[in-house]
C-alpha cells in the first residue's frame, strides 16, 4: 500500500475509503472463514432473490395498473427505490449490528484503532451475502427501463442512475442517523433494523397509495419520496398528484447532502455521548 | 530532576463523573445522581517508567486508563499523552499508542494472527520494513510460530494473550496501557508476558502503564506504583515506600532439624504463626530487619535452612484502602 498523504480533507476521505475497503475485504474473509454456512446463506440469498423476482412478476401481471401507473411505472419506483436501499445497506448495513457491540463492551476497541468510527462500524459484521440484494431490484430496473414507454432524451437517461446514487445516500443516510440512536439505547437494534426496513419498504410504491397526507409526509419529511418517487415522475413525464413544485423533481442531489449532513451530526452526537457516559 | 521533555503522560485534576439513574423515594420516579468515578487525580510519567496502577474493583483504574486511551472525555482537568490531547485527537492518539484489554481481544476473532497482524500493518501504516523485523522479533520473543495460521477463536488464552501483546506493540508506540495482562494465564503464559514488557522497555524503551491484581507482576515489573481507590489516588511512589509506609508482617520461613513445638522467640513483634513438622513460619514486622530474628534462632535452635516473604502487595494495598477515611463508594465503570 502506498504512503497515503493525509493532509487535508481529500487526504483523510481517501485514507478512511481505503481502510473501509480493507475492512471489508477483511469481513468477507471473515465470513469465508466458515464455508458452508456462506455457501448454505449464498444460496439461500439466489433462491430468495428468484423467489422474489418470481412473485414480483406474478403480482406484476396481475396488477396492470397501480394507482393509475401502469405495470412498467409501478416497477420502475419499485426497482429504483429498492436498488437504492440495497446498495446502502450492501454499504453501511452493519452499523444497526452497533447496539450488540456496545453492550458486550467490543466498542471500546473500536475507538482504540487509529480510523473513523463510522467506517468501522460499516464493516463491524460484514455479511457478503447482502451483495446478492442488489441482483434482483437492478434486473428489475433494467427490464422496467426497456419496457417503459418514455422518450428517453439524455435528461431522463442520466437521471436514472443520478437518482440511484442520491436514493443510496438518502437510504444510507438513514440507516446511519437510526443507527446513532444506539449510543443511548443499545437495546434498541431490532427497533432500527425494523426503521429501516419499514422505509424501504414503504418507498417502493407509488406515494398515491398512501392517501394525500402520509404520502406528503413520508415524500418530503421522511424524506424517502426523494429516493425515487420525485425524480421519477420527471422520467416517467407525469405530473404531481400532490402538486408539488416541479423543481422537487431534482432536488434530490440537495436532499441527499442534507441527510448526509444530518447523518453524520447524528452519529457525531452518539460517539459523543458514549465517550462522556461509557456503557 | 524531571525533565519537561520527558514527561509522556500527564494528567492534571482529572475528574470524571457518571450520571446515574436511580429509583427515587416516591416509585417510577428516577432520581438523577452524579457519580464521581474519578476525582482530581492528578501524575505525570516519564518516557520509559513502567508504572503499576493498583486499586480494588470500581475504584476508578479503568476509567483512568480510558481516558488516557481517548474512549472516554474526562468531565473536568487536563490529560496529554505524548503532546496529544486524548478527547479530541483519538486517531493521532491511537496511532502512538498500544492498548492490552486482558478480558477482550482486539484481535479478529475469525482470521488467523498472521492475518490480523498484517491487517494492523495497514491501519497502522507500519513501514514494512518496521513490520517485518518487529514481527520476526516478537514471533521469537513470545513463541508465536506454532499458532501464528491459527484462528484466534481457536487459540488458548495464553496464546491469545501473547497474539494481543504482539498487535499491541507492532507500531512502535510510545506509550501502552495494558489492562489486567495476566489475568487467568497459566504460570509459564505470566512468565512470558512480563519477560515480555520488561524486554521491550528496555530495548525499546516503551513506556508501560498496567494494573493488575497479581502482586508478581507489581513485583517483578513496576519500581513505581500508583494507588487509587474511591475515585482518589492514595499513593503515588515507589513500591519498597509503600510497603514501608504501610508496615504489614513479613513472614520468616524455618525449616529445623526436627519437628518441634512451635519456637519461643524474644525478638519483639515476632511470633510463630505456623507449624507443620520440622518447618515454622514466624511473622515479624515488616520495617524490622530480620537479621536479630535469625540470629536468635540460630543460636538457640537446630536451623538448617531459611527463606523470608514480604508481604504480598495486595495484601500492602488492602491495608492502604482500609486505613484510609471511608468515601461513599463510586460505581463501577
Amino acid at each position: 500500500m502506498a504512503p497515503v498523504d493525509e493532509a487535508g480533507p481529500v487526504g483523510v476521505l481517501r485514507a478512511q475509503l481505503g481502510a473501509y475497503l480493507l475492512l471489508v475485504r477483511i469481513a468477507f474473509r471473515q465470513a469465508a472463514q466458515y464455508r458452508a454456512s456462506l455457501a448454505l446463506m449464498t444460496a439461500t440469498e439466489v433462491a430468495a432473490t428468484m423467489l422474489d423476482l418470481a412473485a414480483i412478476g406474478i403480482v406484476f401481471a396481475h396488477l396492470p395498473a397501480l394507482d393509475g401507473f401502469s405495470l412498467a411505472e409501478v416497477a420502475f419506483l419499485y426497482g429504483t427505490s429498492a436498488l437504492a436501499f440495497a446498495l446502502a445497506e450492501a454499504l453501511v448495513g452493519p452499523v444497526d449490528r452497533l447496539g450488540w457491540h456496545i453492550r458486550d463492551g467490543r466498542f471500546d476497541v473500536v475507538l482504540i484503532r487509529p480510523v473513523s468510527v463510522l467506517v468501522q462500524a460499516a464493516t463491524l459484521s460484514f455479511a457478503p451475502q447482502r451483495i446478492g440484494r442488489v441482483v434482483q431490484p437492478a434486473v428489475i430496473v433494467v427490464v422496467s427501463c426497456a419496457a417503459l414507454d418514455v422518450d428517453w432524451t439524455a435528461g431522463r437517461t442520466l437521471l436514472v442512475p443520478a437518482m440511484v446514487l442520491c436514493g443510496t445516500v438518502i437510504a444510507g443516510s438513514a440507516f446511519v442517523a437510526a443507527a446513532s440512536v444506539l449510543f443511548v439505547a443499545p437495546d434498541a437494534t431490532v427497533a432500527v433494523a425494523a426503521l429501516a426496513q419499514g422505509s424501504a419498504l414503504a418507498a417502493r410504491y407509488p406515494m398515491t397509495i398512501y392517501g394525500r397526507r402520509l404520502g406528503l409526509l413520508l415524500t418530503v419529511a421522511a424524506p424517502i419520496g426523494f429516493v425515487s418517487w420525485l425524480p421519477a415522475l420527471y422520467v416517467l413525464d407525469r405530473p404531481d398528484p400532490f402538486g408539488l413544485p416541479f423543481a422537487t423533481r431534482f432536488a434530490s442531489p440537495l436532499v441527499a447532502l442534507l441527510a448526509a449532513a444530518v447523518a453524520t451530526l447524528a452519529w457525531r452526537a452518539g460517539v459523543r455521548r458514549y465517550r462522556s457516559t461509557g456503557n | 530532576m524531571t525533565d519537561q521533555d520527558d514527561v509522556v503522560i500527564e494528567v492534571a485534576g482529572a475528574t470524571k463523573t457518571f450520571v446515574q439513574r436511580r429509583r427515587g423515594e416516591r416509585r417510577l420516579r428516577r432520581e438523577r445522581v452524579d457519580v464521581a468515578a474519578v476525582r482530581d487525580v492528578s501524575f505525570t510519567v516519564r518516557a520509559g517508567e513502567i508504572v503499576g496502577y493498583l486499586g480494588p474493583n470500581g475504584a476508578g483504574k479503568s476509567t483512568t486508563i480510558k481516558m488516557l486511551i481517548g474512549v472516554l472525555t474526562p468531565t473536568s482537568g487536563r490529560l496529554r499523552v505524548a503532546g496529544i490531547d486524548p478527547a479530541r485527537q483519538r486517531i493521532a492518539l491511537a496511532r502512538r499508542i498500544g492498548v492490552v484489554f486482558g478480558q477482550r481481544s482486539t484481535l479478529w476473532y475469525d482470521l488467523p494472527l498472521r492475518d490480523s497482524f498484517a491487517l494492523a500493518r495497514h491501519l497502522y501504516r507500519i513501514p514494512d520494513d518496521r513490520f517485518q523485523a518487529n514481527l520476526r522479533r516478537f514471533v521469537e520473543m513470545l513463541d508465536l510460530g506454532p499458532f501464528l495460521d491459527t484462528p484466534v477463536r481457536q487459540l488458548s488464552l495464553g496464546q491469545r494473550m501473547r497474539g494481543d501483546l504482539t498487535a499491541a506493540f507492532l507500531h512502535d508506540p510510545a506509550i501502552v496501557y495494558l489492562d489486567e495482562p495476566t489475568i487467568g494465564l497459566d504460570v509459564v503464559s505470566k512468565a512470558a508476558v512480563r519477560a515480555f514488557l520488561a524486554e521491550t522497555n528496555r530495548e525499546n524503551g516503551t513506556t508501560i502503564m498496567l494494573t493488575t491484581h497479581d502482586t508478581a507482576d507489581i513485583e517483578q515489573l513496576c519500581r513505581r506504583v500508583l494507588v487509587i481507590d474511591h475515585g482518589r489516588l492514595g499513593f503515588d511512589g515507589e513500591l519498597a515506600v509503600l510497603r514501608e509506609r504501610l508496615g504489614g508482617d513479613r513472614t520468616l520461613v524455618v525449616d529445623l532439624a526436627e519437628p518441634l513445638p512451635a519456637l519461643s522467640v524474644a525478638t519483639p513483634g515476632a511470633r510463630v504463626i505456623r507449624v507443620d513438622g520440622p518447618r515454622q513460619w514466624l511473622a515479624f514486622p515488616a520495617t524490622a530487619s530480620a537479621a536479630p530474628l535469625v540470629a536468635e534462632i540460630a543460636a538457640r535452635y537446630p536451623l538448617v535452612d531459611l527463606s523470608i516473604r514480604e508481604p504480598p502487595i495486595e495484601e500492602v494495598v488492602t491495608r492502604l484502602y482500609t486505613s484510609g477515611a471511608p468515601t461513599p463508594r463510586p460505581a463501577p465503570d
